[in-house]
């Protein structure tokens, strides 16, 4: 019987380790299953996200109310069928916000002074009636964790051109390149654009 | 004896070392929570208009960092501007500290200076200080929330900072 005992501590030692290797492969496994843990290299917090929305939000509350989102609607070239002063290889304004204008100082100051990205885009109605974007400040492909708010403005037949140059003045349903149709030809509405700003962490 | 010795060695290791990988989930977001809220409550109720929630109004502003340049009675979110306790007046617990300020990118550096009012304008001269609060200790982690507002023809950022 004794010696029967004694043979049994390999297999004891087997168990132990055994065991260790299943409470080890337990938590790898756990953790490979858990999409998201605190050790997950990432950008993302929700209360920055929070940030950077309600900034974004409150921006374009803020341009809304002194008319410069109206201004930087209307910075069109109308000869060269882009925004005014963009970057030629893009279409886009690719530093910040539109330069020269309140809006432009603006989104610079909020965003991109604080290391944030933005992308502006303008939606308006295309003449088949579909949704069509037109990018006004392009910084690069959103990541991930990137929010967005945006806010609609109702573009009327007398509004006129703000961009320098030959164009400058001339009211909307004269405009030749600008990006949107006149959706009611008949009224003094042109069309409703609804400016969208996409910020992200750079 | 190896065998159990190996055995308690990792149970020892994981029970150290899960704790610490759970810990950044299990810390309490109470101030993160508290700071976006009195950011909103601030911005979009207290000093806001009713119909464009973050464009301030200038005489509930004024008033909630200087009692005596207006009442805060007639605003979205009335308060009592002559309450000097701000966690009384904000409604938030007494062992949280709360610090507001308004503040705005006046130089175009890329930092925002604090900015101040004479009563009827907003610049950053002026006999009161758009802050109140706590003072912010340097030493301490502490969380802020901002929101842009239109204040006296400006952008200005809303600052709540607690801790």
């Amino acid at each position: 019987m004794r010696r029967r005992t004694d043979q049994r501590g390999q297999a004891f030692t087997l168990e132990a380790f055994t065991a260790s290797l299943l409470l080890i492969g337990a938590i790898i496994f756990a953790l490979q299953v858990t999409a998201v843990t605190p050790l997950t290299a990432s950008t993302s917090s929700q209360h920055i996200e929070n940030q950077e929305h309600q900034v974004a939000s409150g921006l374009l509350d803020s341009a809304i109310q002194n008319g410069s989102l109206r201004a930087a609607v209307l910075y069109w070239n109308d000869s060269a069928g882009t925004f005014y002063g963009v970057d030629h290889s893009e279409g886009t304004y690719v530093e910040g916000g539109p330069p020269g204008l309140t809006f432009g100082a603006m989104v610079n100051r909020t965003f991109r002074d604080r290391g944030i990205a933005i992308n502006v885009n303008v939606w308006y109605v295309g003449a088949d009636g579909d949704l069509r974007e037109e990018q006004m400040v392009h910084f690069g492909t959103p990541s991930d964790n990137a929010v967005s708010a945006r806010r609609t403005l109702t573009l009327f037949d007398d509004d006129r051109l703000t961009a320098p140059g030959a164009s400058f003045g001339e009211p909307l349903s004269e405009a030749r390149t600008f990006y949107a149709p006149d959706r009611s030809p008949d009224s003094g509405v042109f069309n409703v654009v609804r400016v969208e700003v996409v910020a992200w962490r750079m | 004896m190896i065998g159990i010795g190996v055995f308690l060695l990792v149970l020892g290791y994981v029970l150290t070392v899960v704790p610490g990988l759970i810990d950044p989930f299990s810390q309490a977001p109470s101030s993160t929570l508290v700071a976006d809220r009195l950011a909103t409550q601030i911005a979009e109720g207290m000093l806001g208009q009713p119909d464009r929630p973050t464009v301030l109004d200038e005489t509930c502003t004024f008033a909630f960092f200087n009692a005596s340049l207006g009442s805060g009675a007639d605003c979205p979110l009335p308060f009592d501007a002559t309450q000097t306790d701000l966690n009384v007046r904000l409604g938030v617990q007494d062992r949280q500290s709360i610090n507001v300020t308004i503040e705005r990118d006046v130089d175009d550096d890329g930092a925002l200076e604090q900015l101040r009012t004479d009563g009827t304008t907003v610049s950053t001269t002026g006999s009161t200080t758009l802050a109140i609060g706590d003072p912010v200790p340097n030493g301490q982690s502490v969380v802020a929330a901002s929101r842009t507002a239109y204040l006296d023809g400006k952008d200005v950022t809303v600052v709540v900072r607690v801790w």
